[in-house]
């Protein structure tokens, strides 16, 4: 029998984008408690509730689109409009409850992500799309220690427009082979012009359905 | 609320969620007549773990018209960026700076946090010094455990409050609602006159004699002669925070904490909580069952601990643990017990709570050998620590931890040498228990202490060993250990006599203080952040001497610092209790036999409730 799987759609606003992914793993298993959602534990020494993310999130980044995969007790008969109405009076201010749904795309699906990077600069949004046309070296925390890589082929599309602050919309990998953190295009501008604030958010996520 | 000045800051900085509040079950409150900021002066993460300062939290907050909010010490990175930007210490609930209080309430629950309400008044752009402080600041509130001698930092605080605040903050907070009217000068002598346990140490002028001991302290304008501590009366009928702040972050205790009762029927004579927090008062299994139900579903905690010194003296513990069990197991929540006495219910119920996590057992023996145990009234015997090695071996534990401590009043090599061979009786059970785990070794680690004399207890007059003697005996018992299996571990004893000295000093020592904090002295018990010269610097530079305070021998006759605080349990008892320790004679536990220690209103003497037939 396949695991019975309930998806949470919520947002990351507030105050909560300051927590890190495992304060947010904690928030969420005591959100279900106490909402009364019948989790699955995995079994052995030190059962757990069985909770996947979709994508990490870096500390000070919004999200307006989380995902997190429950797997439920085999007896449970609830739907997700039932795990709605249990975890509304639960989610905290900053955990902003979407939807419920049962899957509808396996995690591994997930090929990019659309990201709003607003920039406090002088710079102009000319000069800034120029800098991201190009290579776009910058100090990388890898499996293998930190080096120097070009993060250009992980940005599949960009678009840069000034108000009275710099605003890039980027789409940029975020598969399980190839996934870039939206501060490392930060980084990288820093190192040729002054950011002296920048706030970010993941806005949506791209689904391919044919791998 | 996150304050419009940090955001930008907020990702520059280590774990900012300690910044932000905004936490589930943080109080917002309208209008409120009455503001206090609740300063814990440490961490977010110990602060929002202390059990004190979840239940003030929440009973100020029930006073009408009258909010308490959260402050902590901003971490070094954090207190850089306030300092360079001109931020100043604000609450996490509001973001209104401390300064705009009526009330800043620190909390002292150790020695090493004196200079961090310091670090805080700083940032907050209020002067040190109560002297200094007009009525355009808030007054300065101090309380916990260090306050029983509050004289160190009494030049700091406008108003101490001595003993449990339960009662005593929400009467104090409503009289200066009802009494805004005064000067700050006219409330804190109208607090000091008309509510019991609070000190105002401006009303009391301290001499001193040639020799540098108290020679008297004279209240005036009519405060009391005497302060007494303040008690809950009746535990079952004391309010208990079951809807707490629960922090997003992970903190030192993550978990819900239901505690059981205060005080202690042990008299180990080193031991200040076992006296600052006499009498015993239990609360009722019903009650705290329903305690742990509440502050369960309100939390969502998936782990729960039951609070009290020596849990294992609760009277009804298998009734409570039976009622307990029957709830927690199903619902997936952990309990845990801290500080068990091994015997054969508890093996039992280990059994019954802890099989889930096999964690290594710890165990405080105290001394190394049964006189010096008896010497500190430790009750505790070599049969039953190997008796309970035995049974931890059995269930498939390999590491055991065994806390002494040295320096103790009348110690001799002998009882140093003690603390090893008790160490290799415990390794050399292991080899000889038939039910140990296969194929595997045994760790037993062996953690010291430097013995730190402290007010309220039998042993506050005796003097602590000198900095070399300590060294000394740390390394002679290094020489006494001869397996790889023992880890041996101790405590710095160069933090340990400023400890001393800070545990038992005047008034004088917070010119000390002060030089120390201004010398960069802050977050004193964070290894990285202690430095002794600067404290060996700052009393030099105050004119004062730390073996003055640490190494010397008090007479019985001399008056203390703390003669003018009431404490429960009586001089004449601590001193009984003294020249009992120096003859090798064991006092039992109140429960067998009452050692007159003179509290007031103690259900053990006057035979209520949670007595032992």
């Amino acid at each position: 029998m396949s695991e019975k799987i309930l998806r949470i759609e919520f947002k990351k606003t507030d105050s909560l984008i300051y927590i890190s992914h495992l304060d947010l793993q904690r928030t969420f298993g005591r959100i279900l408690r106490k909402s009364g959602i019948p989790v699955k534990y995995s079994s052995g020494f030190n059962p757990h509730m069985k909770l996947v993310f979709a994508l990490t999130v870096s500390v000070g980044t919004e999200s307006l689109c989380e995902l997190c995969d429950v797997s439920l007790d085999d007896e449970s008969t609830l739907t997700p409009k039932e795990a709605e109405a249990l975890l509304l009076p639960n989610m905290p201010k900053g955990l902003e409850l979407i939807c419920c749904k049962e899957p509808d795309f396996p995690f591994a699906q997930i090929k990019y992500a659309n990201y709003d990077i607003v920039l406090d600069t002088s710079e102009s949004a000319k000069r800034i799309a120029e800098y991201l046309d190009g290579e776009l070296v910058v100090l990388k925390r890898t499996k293998s220690g930190e080096k120097r890589v070009d993060i250009s082929p992980m940005i599949k599309s960009f678009e840069v427009s000034a108000e009275d602050k710099v605003k890039i919309t980027a789409t940029l990998a975020a598969s399980r082979e190839e996934y870039l953190n939206p501060e490392y295009i930060v980084k990288a501008l820093e190192e040729k012009i002054k950011i002296s604030s920048y706030s970010i958010t993941r806005r949506s996520l791209i689904v391919d359905k044919n791998c | 609320m996150i304050r419009k000045d940090i955001e930008p800051f907020l990702k520059k900085i280590e774990k900012p969620a300690r910044y932000t509040g905004g936490e589930v079950g943080q109080i917002i409150k309208e209008n409120a007549e009455v503001n206090v900021a609740f300063c814990f002066p440490d961490t977010y993460e110990i602060g929002m773990s202390n059990l004190g300062m979840k239940i003030l939290y929440d009973v100020i907050n029930r006073v009408d018209g009258v909010w308490c909010q959260r402050v902590f010490a901003p971490w070094t990175d954090m207190g850089k960026v306030m300092r360079e930007n001109s931020i100043p210490l604000y609450a996490l609930e509001s973001g209104m700076a401390v300064a705009d209080f009526d009330f800043a309430a620190f909390t002292l629950q150790y020695e090493g946090s004196y200079t961090n309400v310091l670090y805080m008044l700083e940032l907050a752009g209020i002067p040190f010094y109560s002297a200094q402080r007009d009525d355009s600041f808030p007054i300065i509130l101090g309380g916990g455990p260090c306050v029983c001698n509050a004289e160190p930092v009494a030049d700091f605080f406008d108003i101490i409050s001595f003993g449990e605040g339960e009662e005593a903050l929400p009467e104090l907070v409503k009289l200066y609602k009802e009494n805004k009217h005064l000067t700050k000068k006219e409330f804190l002598k109208l607090a000091a006159t008309t509510l019991e346990g609070f000190y105002v140490p401006s009303l009391y002028d301290v001499t001193y004699n040639d020799d540098g001991g108290i020679c008297a302290i004279v209240p005036k304008e009519g405060a009391p002669k005497i302060i007494k501590k303040r008690i809950v009366e009746d535990f079952d009928k004391a309010p208990y925070p079951t809807k707490q702040v629960i922090p997003y972050i992970e903190t030192v205790h993550d978990r819900a904490v239901i505690e059981v009762f205060r005080g202690c029927i042990r008299g180990c004579r080193f031991c200040q909580a076992c006296n600052i927090y006499r009498p015993v008062r239990e609360r009722s299994p019903h009650v705290l069952n329903a305690i742990a139900q509440e502050t369960v579903k309100n939390s969502g905690y998936d782990e729960m601990s039951l609070s009290s010194l020596s849990i294992s003296d609760y009277t009804c513990l298998r009734e409570l643990t039976d009622s307990l069990v029957e709830w927690t197991d199903k619902a997936r929540i952990n309990l845990s017990l801290p500080s068990l006495r091994l015997d054969s219910f508890t093996k039992e119920l280990m059994d019954k709570v802890m099989s889930v996590r096999k964690s290594g057992l710890t165990f405080a023996p105290e001394a190394g050998t049964q006189r010096m145990r008896d010497v500190i009234n430790k009750g505790v015997t070599e049969e039953d620590l190997l008796r309970a090695a035995e049974w931890s071996f059995s269930t498939g534990r390999t590491n055991i931890k065994l806390y002494f401590m040295i320096g103790l009043p009348g110690e001799t090599d002998e009882d140093i040498k003690g603390i090893a061979d008790l160490a290799q009786k415990v390794v050399n059970l292991y080899y000889a228990s038939p039910n140990k785990p296969k194929g595997k070794s045994v760790t037993v680690t062996i953690s010291v202490a430097c013995f730190v004399p402290k007010p309220f207890t039998p042993f506050q007059w005796c003097a602590q060993n000198t900095i070399e003697q300590l060294e000394e005996k740390i390394k002679k018992l290094a020489g006494f250990i001869t397996t790889k299996k023992v880890n041996y571990t101790w405590h710095e004893p160069r933090v340990s006599h400023v400890e001393a000295i800070l545990a038992r000093g005047d008034r004088r020592l917070s010119k000390a203080i002060e030089i120390a904090y201004r010398n960069g002295q802050y977050f004193d018990s964070w290894s990285e952040h202690f430095s002794f010269d600067r404290w060996m610097d700052a009393l030099n530079e105050a004119g004062l001497s730390g073996e003055f305070y640490a190494n010397r021998e008090i007479s019985t006759d001399d008056i203390l610092p703390w003669e003018h605080m009431d404490i429960g349990p009586k001089k004449s008892f601590f001193a009984r209790e003294l020249e009992r320790a120096k003859a090798g004679i064991v006092t039992p536990d109140c429960r067998s036999r009452c050692a007159a220690c003179g509290v007031e209103k103690c259900d053990i003497r006057d035979g209520r409730k949670g007595v032992k037939a």
